[in-house]
């Protein structure tokens, strides 16, 4: 028997706050977020405790270990330039 | 015809792709090349998530406050600096998404395909689950957090490795890990040529080369490091907020930053971050060349346009 509107509204509220283990056929990269797949998968999503970090010690350790003063991503001091026609260049930048 | 002279250049395999090292005179190039293996090498043992020997293979989550070496504290550093200022858009905690996404082994070894995968559709555990300890040299994990240094390390020892090059040699150095690109010293005469393409060991006839005169260069794509698992298709690229491969509408972002590490950590948090890169680079000064998936090209903060008419930036 299908759920009230408001009671699947409200379960599928608390699926998208928390973790899943989802076992589904479906296509990888294709999967949306936890909610769409309890809408299309109902019988495949089961909820899962979601690994627990200690927020008061690692994530404080955290953020002052990585402070190295930086507060954005540094920009190149010069731009990149056209090359000039039929230069060969000795290196590729591509996905890898 | 260009009258520039010609460089010095050394590839070998590497790190599951390939190294390049470029020296403006050949004299040079043996001794940048050595130095270049050796941190190659160095950061392959630290940071490997498929050597059996590897330092991050060997951390226990769960275990505590773990002592860890010069070059993994280094890696994770600039893992957690690059979550940071990427507000978690770039994050090493997707060791898990990536496992049961099915890239559990070094990518040649990968099968193309295999059964549909069991996912954990979800926020990844987050950078902020990653306690380091600079001064003791320490790492706790909690339980259950895998991490993943791929895109971050290799484009740190590519930066650390062109300032060793060049600190042994006094030569200017350009350095390439997989399209990882750090240079360090004096640029050649004319600048660095660097071809831009969606996959470093493919490049096409028609992608631009553009010359850099210092700094880094990075690209990241979702175009390769694919595979196959039951009907669907996944790659490498995970967006954290989702533990699920990134899906926004560019394919492939270059980025030209300060160092490679900054302008890989830009171009990947790009691909995450989708529709609203192009005003996060901009904001940032980052130069940057992002393709879609349609192919057509938006050059952004100084990036020159494509010479063969690549779509301007204007509007988006």
């Amino acid at each position: 028997m299908a759920p009230q509107p408001a009671a699947r509204d409200a379960h599928l509220r608390a699926l998208s706050r928390t973790t899943k283990m989802v076992a589904v056929g479906s296509a990888v990269g294709v999967v949306g977020l936890a909610a769409a797949l309890a809408q299309s998968f109902p019988g495949h999503v089961a909820t899962t405790t979601a690994p627990s970090p200690s927020p008061t010690t690692a994530g404080t350790t955290a953020a002052r270990s990585s402070d190295d003063g930086a507060t954005t991503l540094q920009p190149p001091a010069l731009v990149p330039t056209p090359a000039p026609a039929s230069t060969s260049a000795p290196a590729v930048s591509g996905g890898s | 015809m260009s009258d520039r002279p010609p460089l010095a250049v050394a590839t070998w395999p590497a790190l599951g792709t390939t190294a390049w090292v470029v020296t403006a005179a050949s004299a040079d190039l043996g001794a940048a090349r050595a130095v270049v293996a050796e941190a190659v090498d160095r950061i392959d043992r630290a940071c490997s998530r498929f050597r059996p020997d590897s330092e991050l293979g060997a951390l226990r989550p769960g275990a505590g406050a773990v002592p860890v070496s010069a070059v993994l504290c280094q890696a994770l550093a600039a893992a957690l600096r690059a979550a940071r200022l990427t507000d978690g858009l770039v994050d090493p905690t997707v060791g898990t998404a990536l496992r049961l996404l099915g890239y559990d082994r070094d990518f040649a070894q990968l099968a193309d395909r295999g059964p549909a995968p069991v996912l954990r559709v979800g926020p990844v555990p987050g950078w902020r689950a990653v306690g380091l300890d600079p001064a003791r040299r320490t790492v706790t994990l909690p339980a259950g957090v895998e991490l993943d240094l791929g895109a971050t390390a290799k484009a740190l020892c590519a930066d650390q490795a062109a300032a060793a090059a060049h600190a042994a040699t006094g030569a200017g150095v350009l350095v390439s890990l997989g399209g990882d690109i750090a240079t360090a010293g004096p640029a050649p005469p004319g600048g660095g040529p660097v071809q831009v393409s969606d996959d470093h060991a493919r490049p096409r006839s028609d992608d631009p080369t553009v010359v850099i005169a210092g700094g880094g260069l990075a690209t990241s794509s979702t175009t390769v490091r694919r595979w196959r698992r039951g009907p669907g298709e996944a790659h490498h690229i995970v967006d954290p907020a989702a533990g699920t491969p990134a899906r926004g509408p560019w394919r492939t972002v270059t980025v030209a930053a300060a160092s490679c590490v900054d302008a890989n950590t830009a171009a990947t948090a790009a691909l995450v971050l989708g529709a609203a890169a192009p005003a996060w680079l901009r904001e940032r000064r980052l130069p940057a060349r992002l393709v879609d998936t349609a192919g057509q090209v938006v050059a952004l903060a100084g990036w020159p346009a494509d010479r063969a008419g690549a779509p301007e930036a204007a509007g988006r």
